[in-house]
């Protein structure tokens, strides 16, 4: 990763980015602070405050301890008594596998602000670095039955069901995701993929609409477009008549779809 | 009908329409000028001008709306989709630090100690 060739303000737009649309890259965001950011720290201004955090967060997530040890002593200094910066010293304890110190905190936190979902959901990432999968699952099911729209946890949760190979709840759960942002392709060719995978006549019907849905909304998701075909293709060979014709037409469709994809690139 | 021949039809379609219009325009000008000049009330509008009106209105809405096209569906996201699952299915509050980074790190032992 040439990250050391970016500009300050490159870099600093990157980080913003990252914050904005967090994806887990905490190695490019470590490589980021380390070549370009960390060497020109008063040039941030009040977005080093953010950035720490960031940053501690992704070195962390890279095994390395003492940097972030750093960075969070220079958070405590700035903000003693924040209850943010409290919970980063929880996750430094996480990181570090002291997770019943850890829990302490949480409980401590939640005692002074009880309905933060925060707090809740480390306790159960806690459940989680421990590998106890199935408390982990109990718990976000409680913590859902008060934070019923939180996207996050019904992701969550479906993954977890979907490590538990419990395909119906997974589904579920990705139903509730896809309520929440009917228009992001992706939730719905997972479900898809979900309903697909439990098989019969029903889901893969379901699939193959869902798949369909997913190609109109991003024409170029090559995941729906073959998820269409292949669903098409199944349900074709078990059907006869008018229905066959209009899989095949559906399926027919779905690969023009596929060859457009790959002529574009 | 092939697709040229009906657009061509329907683009004078909305033309006609058009002027028709403008022909009602000017007959009701004319109706009015009329009856100043003769002194009588305006009340309203003769039947037949009112009818060239409304079948010239309803011409123009059917033809113009051929013109604009096909009807496409209202797209709730426009924007290039360039984000991946990494985004998308991440779940940044959920995050857990039990991966092989403790094993690749070389400063990971520096601060273990017994719990």
């Amino acid at each position: 990763m040439a990250t050391s060739k970016l500009s300050f303000d490159e870099a600093r737009l990157a980080l913003r980015k990252f914050r904005d649309h967090p994806t887990r890259n905490s190695e490019e965001v470590v490589e980021l602070w380390q070549t370009v950011l960390q060497k020109n720290e008063t040039r941030l201004g009040e977005e080093v405050w953010a950035i720490y955090e960031q940053v501690f967060v992704a070195l962390l997530d890279c095994g390395d301890m003492n940097h972030s040890r750093e960075l969070l002593e220079k958070l405590y200094q700035r903000f003693p008594s924040s209850q943010r910066v409290r919970k980063l010293n929880a996750l430094y304890k996480e990181a570090a596998g002291h997770f019943e110190e850890a829990l302490d905190i949480y409980d401590k936190l939640l005692e002074v602000d009880a309905t933060n979902p925060v707090y809740r959901k480390r306790k159960i990432a806690v459940l989680l670095g421990q590998q106890k999968r199935v408390e982990a699952i109990e718990e976000l099911i409680e913590y859902l039955k008060t934070f019923l729209n939180d996207k996050e946890a019904w992701l969550q949760l479906s993954s977890l069901y979907l490590a538990e190979l419990d395909y119906a709840k997974a589904a579920h759960c990705m139903e509730e995701v896809i309520l929440s942002q009917p228009y992001e392709a992706d939730y719905l060719v997972r479900y898809a993929d979900i309903k697909y995978t439990q098989g019969g006549l029903e889901n893969i019907e379901i699939a193959k609409q869902y798949f369909i849905q997913a190609s109109r909304l991003n024409p170029s998701s090559l995941r729906a477009a073959y998820g269409a075909l292949l669903a098409c293709e199944w349900l074709a060979q078990k059907q006869t008549g008018q229905k066959k014709k209009d899989y095949v037409a559906v399926g027919t469709w779905a690969a023009e779809r596929i060859v457009e994809i790959y002529t574009e690139e | 009908m092939s697709g040229g021949s009906w657009s061509t039809l329907v683009r004078s379609l909305c033309f006609i329409g058009l002027i028709s219009l403008i022909h009602c325009a000017y007959s009701a000008a004319q109706h009015r000028s009329y009856l100043r000049l003769t002194e009588q009330e305006f009340t309203r509008l003769p039947a037949d001008i009112l009818l060239q009106t409304v079948v010239s209105l309803v011409l123009i809405c059917y033809s113009a709306a051929h013109v604009a096209g096909d009807f496409l569906p209202i797209r709730a996201d426009t924007q290039v989709r360039t984000k991946s699952w990494d985004t998308v299915g991440n779940c940044p509050s959920f995050y857990t630090f039990d991966h092989r980074a403790k094993s690749l790190s070389p400063y990971f032992a520096a601060d273990l100690r017994p719990q």
